[in-house]
């Protein structure tokens, strides 16, 4: 029973240190992804002034239509008013999201000057949201390797002294 | 309540709804003639009924403060303040279905243009009636042995002349007889999509008038032309250019009597080349449409 029990919690540690790892990739993707959203929407609004409600029909992306994200924001499309779409959408998908407060702070913040001012006015707020974006991306992006080895150590050796307690 | 007043109503802040709606269904008319509302920051808001103001609303006045305006503004142009921001600009924007949406404020401006509005302080959003046979006596007018002739239009604001404009082109686009009617809309007050689903009509909404009507002349052949309030420089040049090649049009402009639209340069460099055949006065009378008819 005992040896059974050291080698569940063993399993369980590494586990979640594996697990912890895959999290911290997957919350790089979902960076990059926004930002290239970012970018589309700077794009459309920036020089086609497209009507807010039109833009997300000719974006694709694969990490954030697994979240429901795109879709959420599309279904809006037909909405009686439309009005703050976005931060409605990504109120219902922000737990299925694994970036950090931050980086949720500046989803918001880009999708809170979404047609609010003039063209403008928010080509400087949503170049102040990417460049915010792109230094977490470029700072996590730089220390991943050595985090996902880290929980995995890390899983690995809590796993192994809890069993070496244990038994 | 009047379909085109309760879907307007839905833009509107939920407290400042409420209390219009539960005013408008203590009417008799249960707010059929409500033309306008005013939403003003910090001041009373009021209605326009029948040609009346009112600003008491059961009893009390109605405030609405600069941010319900604000979000007003955002949830009428759809939170996409960039795709007005020109027309804003000019001091509206326009609503899919004839509403138009005055905008006044705080303006940055540059020379003798208005470069952006940092803070709007009132919205006049203007409630359209499609109303059709109301220009029955006037189609007569219009129509002569078969030939459609140049009309002016005009009157002051508020009394109907783009209402009788709208049913002027159902009634020429639509039937036995149906014509190529092109409507130059710039301000997307004329053309209400449910009501123009069978007509022969082609809309140019947004364009400026002066440009709409040189495209809608060379490139879609219209049997006639419909424009509102005109009055400017080029909107004067277009049309001369525009009857030289034989189109008719019909056309409004603001005037409180004939003495004061041939004191508008414009229109009167028009009437001197004797571009219109007829011009025509419009009053309400109970309601209903009174023509004053001059023929030139």
């Amino acid at each position: 029973m005992k040896y059974l029990g050291a080698v569940i919690i063993f399993l369980c540690a590494c586990t979640f240190g594996i697990y912890a790892g895959k999290e911290e990739k997957q919350r790089l993707k979902e960076c990059e992804a926004f930002l290239t959203l970012f970018e589309y929407v700077k794009n459309r609004i920036g020089y086609f002034l497209t009507p807010t409600k039109l833009i997300y029909r000719g974006f694709s992306d694969d990490v954030l239509e697994k979240t429901g994200f795109l879709a959420e924001l599309r279904s809006h499309e037909n909405d009686d008013i439309y009005f703050d779409a976005w931060e409605s959408a990504f109120g219902k998908c922000e737990n299925r999201f694994c970036m950090n407060e931050k980086e949720k702070r500046i989803v918001r913040e880009f999708g809170s000057a979404i047609g609010k001012t003039d063209g403008a006015t928010q080509m400087n707020s949503f170049n102040y949201c990417i460049e915010q974006m792109r230094q977490e991306i470029n700072a996590l992006a730089s220390a991943i390797e050595k985090n996902v080895k880290i929980y995995r150590i890390l899983g690995f050796t809590v796993g192994a002294v809890a069993a070496i307690i244990i038994l | 309540m009047n379909s085109e007043l309760e879907r307007i109503l839905k833009y509107l802040p939920e407290r400042i709804r409420q209390r219009i709606y539960d005013y408008c269904s203590s009417l008799p008319r249960l707010g059929t003639g409500v033309s306008e509302i005013r939403l003003r920051a910090n001041a009373p808001a009021s209605l326009t009924i029948d040609d009346k103001n009112i600003c008491i609303f059961n009893g009390k006045n109605l405030y609405a403060d600069e941010n319900e305006i604000v979000s007003t503004l955002g949830k009428l142009c759809e939170d996409s303040i960039h795709t007005y921001a020109e027309t804003i600009k000019e001091g509206y924007v326009y609503l899919s279905g004839g509403y138009r949406i005055g905008i006044c404020g705080y303006a940055r401006s540059e020379k003798d243009k208005v470069a952006g509005i940092h803070t709007v302080s009132s919205l006049c959003i203007r409630i359209p009636h499609a109303i059709t046979g109301i220009c029955d006596s006037l189609l007569q007018e219009i129509v002569q042995e078969g030939d459609v002739i140049s009309m002016l239009v005009y009157s002051p604001p508020g009394v109907g002349k783009t209402t009788l404009l709208r049913d002027v082109a159902y009634r020429l686009s639509t039937g036995n007889g149906a014509r190529r009617v092109c409507i130059i809309d710039t301000r997307g007050e004329i053309y209400i999509n449910e009501m123009f689903v069978e007509a022969l009509a082609d809309v140019m909404t947004g364009y400026p008038k002066a440009k709409g009507m040189e495209i809608a002349a060379r490139t879609l052949s219209p049997q006639v032309m419909i424009c509102d309030e005109i009055g400017t420089d080029e909107e004067a040049d277009a049309i001369l250019s525009v009857q030289n090649c034989g189109v008719p049009l019909i056309a409004s402009a603001h005037a409180g009597s004939f003495e004061e639209l041939m004191r508008r340069p414009n229109i009167n460099k028009l009437v001197q080349a004797r571009i219109f055949k007829k011009i025509v006065g419009i009053k309400r009378v109970g309601g209903k449409f009174d023509f004053d008819i001059k023929e030139i």
